[in-house]
């Protein structure tokens, strides 16, 4: 069974080529959310496996929302993605509760699933 | 805005009845009191002393109505000296005059409650000195009332029922409420003797002087009556009222050493000219016996005054201070304005000499409050522009975030999404394509980092020290820590000088290691970047430390660099901020 994944960016261009590269790469992208909020009810309704989830929210950091949706029993896993790279997030990755970062530009189904599978 | 004008001095006499007409009616009050409780029985010596009061009551009630600032004084001294005598009324044997002086016998002492501790204001000091006051009313009238109920006398009018035992009990009570009275009177007169300062230290302190001596006598007679030895009770009646004259003698005596310290008017000029050591402020204080005194200037191209720092100073505030503003001429256009102890107002001559005459000893320190005036203008604006510069960097950087780069990235996206099922060769080339874009991806992050770094923005200072660190490729070691966020501009300008200092290190210093420190002191954060490199670091490192040290002087902030040859480099930066 595929490894479902909750898209969260307030770019829909990048929701839509994101979900392109992932499922071709055999993921299955249950559910996209524009902002924390909406991310937040999208994991409960959906229940992923995976949430990619932008750094930069317009109503949220997304380190925040990485901390509250792995609040639930069986919580997602989470992997933060950004226009700017890993150092310009200082110490917040490490942080925070989320398994890892891609840079949005090297966005790959075979990044993603070598995230997961550690 | 124009500046106030002379209009604005406060002149708050009025026409009314002169206070001298008091003297001669007063004195005279008294005499026929005198003359009228002998006639009726009273002690010769009760009778000399109850004058000797009364007149010094009188005389002080004189000089205090004829002063603006102890108007409400001279109307309670006025008071006690007219309700002196009415204990008096109970030597007569018609039953009216009898009961009013049996009831209101005591009420002169309420009034000399209220005139000490509201002096010289005419308000009683503070809410328990209002208590104080209100209950010696209630302790002099109120229970003489009650007490009158049972009072058996033939003349008494309000008589109920008869019973000396009652009256005594009441007696009693009244002396036990006033010995508490007392004491709380002293203390409060104590307190406020040790808080006084400056004029209305000298015009006070006498008067409550008087006040404390006169307080043990009350004390320890209202003692014998709750002992109910009455013979000594008696016996200290005439020494509790004689006792009181250091309250009117000790306000005379204030006021006239209040005058005597200071100098006449006609030698003012000379003081201020010759006048020994210190500022102008500090010959004027002591020309006008006011160590509170404040000169505030003029400035011309803003129509307002400022302090000899020169900041700005508010009116309101110095209303709401309850001080007293003298507007100082020179040449006809306003050029200072004192603020100083409103007691001084008593001495129109006095303020007039000065308002005509400081002006033309001011003129050098008020051009140089309003050169300092403008020089904190200039330094506020530079701030200003710093501010908007910064604010038009951050917009720049959010453009370049959320236009050219998300289109990059998706294009990046796309040629990945290209490669999938492509040829070989296609495939090659797509994956070229993707590198070169990733390539420049970086250089445009490397750039919106130089323009306003995104991790500063939203981390603060701290996670932006440590996001340098991590990009610089010789160990460096963080030292402390900023707390709390600070305003941008100091984020900013910490940030910048770690950059620029860790880029030169990098590039000039052939250094193996580094320190960046970064901690709040009392009244500011300080920076400290050391390395152990070549040392001999100058401006010709670049262009960066020049527009850094411009950035922090912006912000009133110091830079300061250490570099010996072959030592290394210090580089030691103060940023003040309110913390």
């Amino acid at each position: 069974m595929s490894i479902r994944v909750l898209i969260v960016d307030d770019h829909a261009g990048f929701r839509a080529l994101a979900r392109e590269v992932l499922e071709r790469h055999g993921f299955d992208v249950v559910a996209e959310a524009a902002d924390g909020a909406s991310a937040l009810r999208a994991a409960e309704a959906s229940r992923p496996d995976v949430v990619l989830l932008d750094v930069q929210l317009p109503d949220a950091n997304g380190f925040d929302v990485a901390d509250a949706l792995v609040a639930p029993v069986e919580p997602p896993l989470v992997v933060m993605t950004s226009t700017r790279d890993l150092s310009d997030l200082g110490s917040r990755l490490e942080r925070s509760s989320a398994r890892g970062f891609i840079p949005k530009s090297r966005l790959s189904g075979a990044a993603l699933e070598e995230l997961v599978r550690r | 805005m124009s500046a106030p004008t002379l209009d604005a001095v406060p002149l708050r006499r009025r026409e009314r009845v002169d206070p001298l007409l008091l003297l001669p009616v007063g004195a005279a009050g008294a005499l026929f009191a005198t003359w009228w409780s002998l006639s009726a029985g009273k002690s010769d010596i009760s009778a000399a002393v109850d004058l000797a009061v009364a007149w010094a009551f009188v005389a002080a009630a004189c000089l205090a109505l004829s002063k603006v600032t102890f108007r409400s004084s001279g109307i309670l001294m006025t008071a006690v000296a007219a309700s002196w005598f009415v204990t008096d009324l109970q030597l007569s044997t018609v039953s009216v005059l009898w009961t009013v002086g049996f009831v209101f016998g005591e009420l002169y002492l309420a009034f000399l409650v209220q005139l000490v501790v509201g002096f010289p204001e005419g308000r009683p000091w503070s809410p328990v000195a209002r208590i104080v006051v209100a209950s010696t009313y209630v302790a002099t009238v109120g229970l003489s009332f009650v007490r009158a109920l049972f009072y058996p006398s033939a003349h008494n009018l309000l008589l109920v029922r008869a019973s000396e035992q009652r009256a005594d009990t009441i007696d009693q009570i009244s002396a036990v409420f006033g010995a508490a009275i007392a004491i709380a009177f002293a203390v409060l007169v104590l307190a406020r003797l040790l808080r006084l300062r400056g004029v209305g230290r000298r015009v006070a302190m006498p008067m409550l002087v008087g006040a404390l001596l006169a307080t043990p006598v009350t004390l320890v007679r209202l003692v014998a009556v709750i002992q109910g030895n009455d013979g000594l009770s008696d016996r200290l009646e005439a020494v509790d009222r004689f006792a009181t004259i250091f309250i009117p003698l000790g306000f005379i005596v204030g006021l006239g050493w209040s005058r005597l310290r200071r100098v006449h008017a006609s030698t003012l000029v000379v003081e201020l000219r010759d006048g020994g050591a210190g500022t102008m402020r500090d010959r004027l204080s002591r020309a006008l016996g006011d160590p509170s005194l404040e000169i505030h200037f003029y400035v011309e191209h803003s129509g307002g005054y400022v302090d000899s720092a020169g900041h700005p100073v508010e009116l309101a505030n110095i209303e709401r201070a309850g001080r007293a503003v003298t507007h100082v001429v020179a040449q006809g256009s306003p050029a200072a304005m004192l603020v100083h102890d409103p007691a001084l107002l008593d001495e129109p001559d006095l303020v007039a000499s000065v308002r005509e005459t400081a002006g033309l000893f001011l003129e050098n320190e008020r051009l140089a409050a309003e050169i300092r005036a403008q020089l904190a203008e200039v330094q506020a604006s530079r701030a200003r522009i710093v501010a908007a510069a910064d604010e038009e960097r951050r917009r720049l950087e959010r453009d370049l975030h959320d236009g050219a780069q998300q289109h990059l990235v998706g294009l990046s996206l796309k040629l990945a999404l290209a490669q999938i099922g492509a040829d070989p060769a296609a495939a090659d080339a797509f994956a070229n394509a993707q590198g070169d874009l990733e390539r420049a991806l970086a250089e445009l992050r490397e750039f919106a980092r130089g323009v306003h770094p995104s991790v500063l923005r939203e981390e603060g200072l701290d996670a932006g020290v440590e996001a340098l660190v991590r990009r610089t490729p010789i160990p460096v070691e963080i030292v402390g820590s900023a707390g709390e966020r600070l305003p941008d501009a100091v984020e900013l300008a910490a940030y910048f000088l770690v950059s620029e200092s860790l880029a030169n290190i990098v590039k000039h210093a052939r250094a193996t290691h580094a320190t960046v420190s970064v901690s709040r002191a009392y009244d500011g954060l300080v920076v400290v970047i050391t390395d152990d490199g070549v040392g001999g670091a100058n401006a010709g490192w670049g262009t960066g430390l020049s527009g850094l040290s411009d950035r922090l002087a912006a912000l009133e902030g110091s830079l300061e660099v250490v570099s010996p040859p072959g030592s290394g480099t210090t580089l030691t930066a103060r940023i003040p901020c309110a913390s």
